[in-house]
């Protein structure tokens, strides 16, 4: 899942509840204004979840100069529990205007009708759509229609300890640019780093790995949304990962007894690391004196790749201010909106032009993980992933840990899956 | 709806207090009754929406597929729920986990309280310092005290540390995510942290126990473990009962340390999935599976009824009586 929600929040719920009124029946029409003014002094609630510090700082400001614009005022509603609260919400009537969208929950919430179709609010504003990175906006697209808009993204990179590294008597160049030459190059380093230290750490959950799984160009959910896990191309793509789990070249954060991967890294347990670009804030201010250096993922077959994380704002289906709830959405994935947000939280712009603005490709950190945003995989895949993935990250530490061959878990985690997914969602 | 709950409400309080059965010109027992029913309809208010008409409609929601999203279509598919669950290793893997769990937290927790209790209560010195201290652990809450857990028992941490510098272990031990060792940590956790609330209770038991019948067997040459076996314990039946029965239900309900130990997949394969979280799973991780995880919740009511029956009947509460 995406690393922000799992943060620790401390956080007031502070609702201002919108009442879902009965929507008028099959008022098909989108509510755009033909002239915005009109909107001056309505209210909107927008969901969201709290995030980093510079994120929450960074909301406000954008709020502000919203209402500046439009004359129209925001409520914040605020989340913990982002999935959980918000799907009550959502039942109890009770879902803010618009709000965050988790690129992994879109397709679910969609076939549930409560995300309005935005293409005819697109249309009527004549948005332009071609300055979103594609994956991102892939991402909600379900059957040609639209449910959201990104806001930014995160993609997956390679974090190198450039002290442990040199020490060890490599330079960043040494690191493969081809994951079938990272595993040897990994027993290399293995050898000239001091006790203790692993040469590579990832986090081995399905998000994680969706690309690798797909590489072999065997989708992980097919056409009717059953599991597909254990295809010989899947599990030759991913054997590589539990040899080098077995040989010790790469671990887990858990086996160091950390959290996530980022504090392994940060406390120098890990030369190498694969993680989104929300690492690079943690470290920077978590483990100032660490010197690191970031690297796009090592390519597999000779084909760039990557994950993408995600999220939209979306339109609640049944908002009873639709028009000025698509007006904000409007103005936050406009190239002002953007500019503001991404340059103060610090995050992906999900607009090209917005990322060479800021000059994001010359930054020295930022820039492979800017270049995965036109190749990455999204992490979403239809409504069943949550099933597919709950059983993956269930049963690949077994395979991980020789309890049982890659095979017979994946074989195990796809059945259980379909099975799940037969008696459940179909 | 709201109407439609406060109509319920209304006749459901009335029914359950008959007005008296007296005889003519009592207009002012009536008005005594009238009294009584003001009284009660709080708590009845209280009761009847947040715990018996949630019962009734996950009872109702257990023999439907239920969409919960935009407008609620309920779909009766009978007990197709009950035999889907019937069919699902996954909830057989629960069970069984959590049957294992409660097999070895029960009367752990149960003994050491008691015990516990018996030392506390013989007089020993700094003997309300002690209870303070033993009794602290419950105010803390739960998902706390796991996170505490997680730090002690971290391949970095304290127990590690301890077990391999005095030559216990050769290599520190992974008990959160090792497979074998995860269920037995979140089991030792949980004794830790249940045994002083049942211990109070104990204390209180003891209270009740007629001083006379120590001082009769002391007479008789009985010594401290006889004491123990012979009049404690028997006295205690009642109280074993209420400590055994909230045992088991705490036991099945295990909830928040698998959840935070496992991100909420259950795993490492299975290895800490309970019953309460397969049925959050069904509830909030997938949707339109709320009628799935009602009856899950319906079965596990069933199993905890009837474990909880069964180990009554292991301790024979009547033979004391």
């Amino acid at each position: 899942m995406n690393m922000k929600l799992s943060k620790p929040l401390s956080v007031l719920m502070l609702s201002g509840l919108v009442l879902t009124a009965a929507c008028g029946g099959g008022d098909e029409e989108a509510q755009v204004a033909s002239d915005p003014s009109k909107l001056k002094g309505k209210e909107i609630t927008v969901g969201t979840w709290k995030g980093t510090d510079a994120e929450v700082k960074t909301f406000d400001e954008l709020l502000k100069n919203f209402t500046n614009e439009t004359g129209i005022k925001v409520k914040k509603k605020v989340y913990n529990d982002y999935q959980t609260q918000l799907q009550t919400d959502l039942v109890g009537g009770t879902a803010p205007d618009v709000f965050y969208v988790d690129a992994f929950l879109a397709p679910e919430l969609s076939k549930q009708g409560v995300l309005e179709p935005l293409n005819p609010y697109i249309k009527k504003a004549k948005k332009d759509l071609n300055d979103f990175y594609d994956p991102a906006i892939n991402a909600f697209k379900s059957k040609g229609e639209l449910f959201g808009l990104p806001k930014d993204y995160s993609t997956l990179g390679l974090y190198y300890n450039k002290k442990l590294i040199e020490d060890a008597g490599f330079t960043a160049d040494d690191i493969p640019k081809e994951m079938e030459k990272l595993p040897g190059f990994l027993s290399e380093l293995k050898g000239e780093l001091p006790s203790g230290v692993t040469p590579a750490i990832t986090t081995s959950e399905l998000a994680r790995h969706m690309f690798v799984l797909q590489s072999g160009g065997t989708d992980i959910v097919d056409k009717e949304g059953n599991a597909v896990l254990s295809q010989p191309d899947q599990i030759s793509a991913l054997q590589p990962l539990v040899d080098a789990y077995q040989d010790k070249l790469i671990q887990r954060p858990a086996d160091l007894g950390q959290g996530w991967a980022g504090d392994s890294f940060g406390a120098e347990k890990a030369a190498i690391m694969i993680e989104g670009n929300w690492a690079i804030s943690h470290i920077k201010q978590n483990f100032p004196d660490v010197k690191m250096g970031t690297k796009e993922v090592p390519t597999i077959g000779g084909k760039e790749n990557s994950m993408m994380f995600t999220v939209s704002y979306s339109l609640n289906s049944e908002a009873k201010e639709k028009a000025a709830g698509w007006e904000f959405i409007d103005y936050a994935t406009s190239k002002d909106g953007m500019k503001i947000w991404s340059e103060g939280a610090g995050v992906l712009p999900s607009l090209k032009s917005i990322a060479t603005e800021l000059k994001l490709q010359d930054d020295e950190l930022k820039a492979p993980f800017v270049a995965a945003g036109a190749y990455a995989t999204p992490w979403q895949k239809g409504d069943s992933l949550s099933i597919v993935a709950r059983e993956y990250n269930n049963l690949l530490p077994a395979a991980l840990k020789g309890d049982m061959t890659l095979e017979e878990a994946m074989k195990k985690a796809e059945k259980t899956a379909n099975k799940d997914i037969k008696t459940q969602l179909k | 709806m709201g109407t439609q709950i406060e109509i319920n409400q209304r006749t459901d309080a009335a029914s359950q207090s008959p007005p008296p059965k007296k005889k003519k010109g009592s207009e002012r027992s009536r008005r005594e009754s009238m009294q009584g029913v003001t009284f009660m309809l709080p708590t009845l208010i209280i009761l009847v929406t947040f715990t018996l008409l949630p019962i009734a409609y996950s009872l109702f929601l257990s023999f439907t597929r239920v969409n919960l999203f935009g407008g609620i279509e309920f779909q009766w598919v009978g007990v197709e729920n009950y035999v889907n669950a019937w069919n699902d290793d996954r909830v057989w893997t629960a069970l069984k986990n959590t049957a294992r769990y409660a097999l070895f937290v029960v009367p752990i927790q149960t003994a050491i309280a008691l015990l516990m209790a018996a030392v506390l209560n013989s007089g020993i010195r700094f003997q309300n310092t002690f209870r303070t201290i033993f009794f602290l652990p419950t105010l803390t809450s739960s998902s706390a005290l796991t996170m505490i857990f997680m730090f002690l028992f971290s391949l970095n941490g304290p127990i590690n540390n301890v077990l391999v510098n005095i030559g216990f272990l050769d290599a520190p031990i992974n008990f959160i995510n090792e497979t074998d060792f995860a269920l037995t940590t979140i089991m030792v956790m949980n004794i830790w942290s249940t045994v002083p609330f049942f211990m109070t209770i104990y204390l209180a038991g003891l209270q009740d126990i007629p001083a006379s019948l120590y001082e009769a067997a002391s007479l008789d040459g009985a010594n401290a473990w006889q004491k123990l076996t012979k009049i404690t314990v028997p006295n205690l039946t009642p109280v074993t009962n209420y400590v055994l029965l909230m045992g088991i239900i705490g036991c099945f309900q295990l909830f928040d340390q698998a959840y935070i130990i496992s991100g909420g997949t259950g795993g490492p394969n299975n290895a800490t999935l309970t019953f309460s979280l397969i049925i959050y799973q069904y509830a909030f991780k997938t949707i339109g599976t709320m009628g799935y995880a009602s009856a899950l919740a319906i079965i596990l009511t069933i199993v905890i009824f009837m474990v909880s029956m069964l180990a009554r009947k292991l301790n024979k509460e009547e033979s004391n009586y």
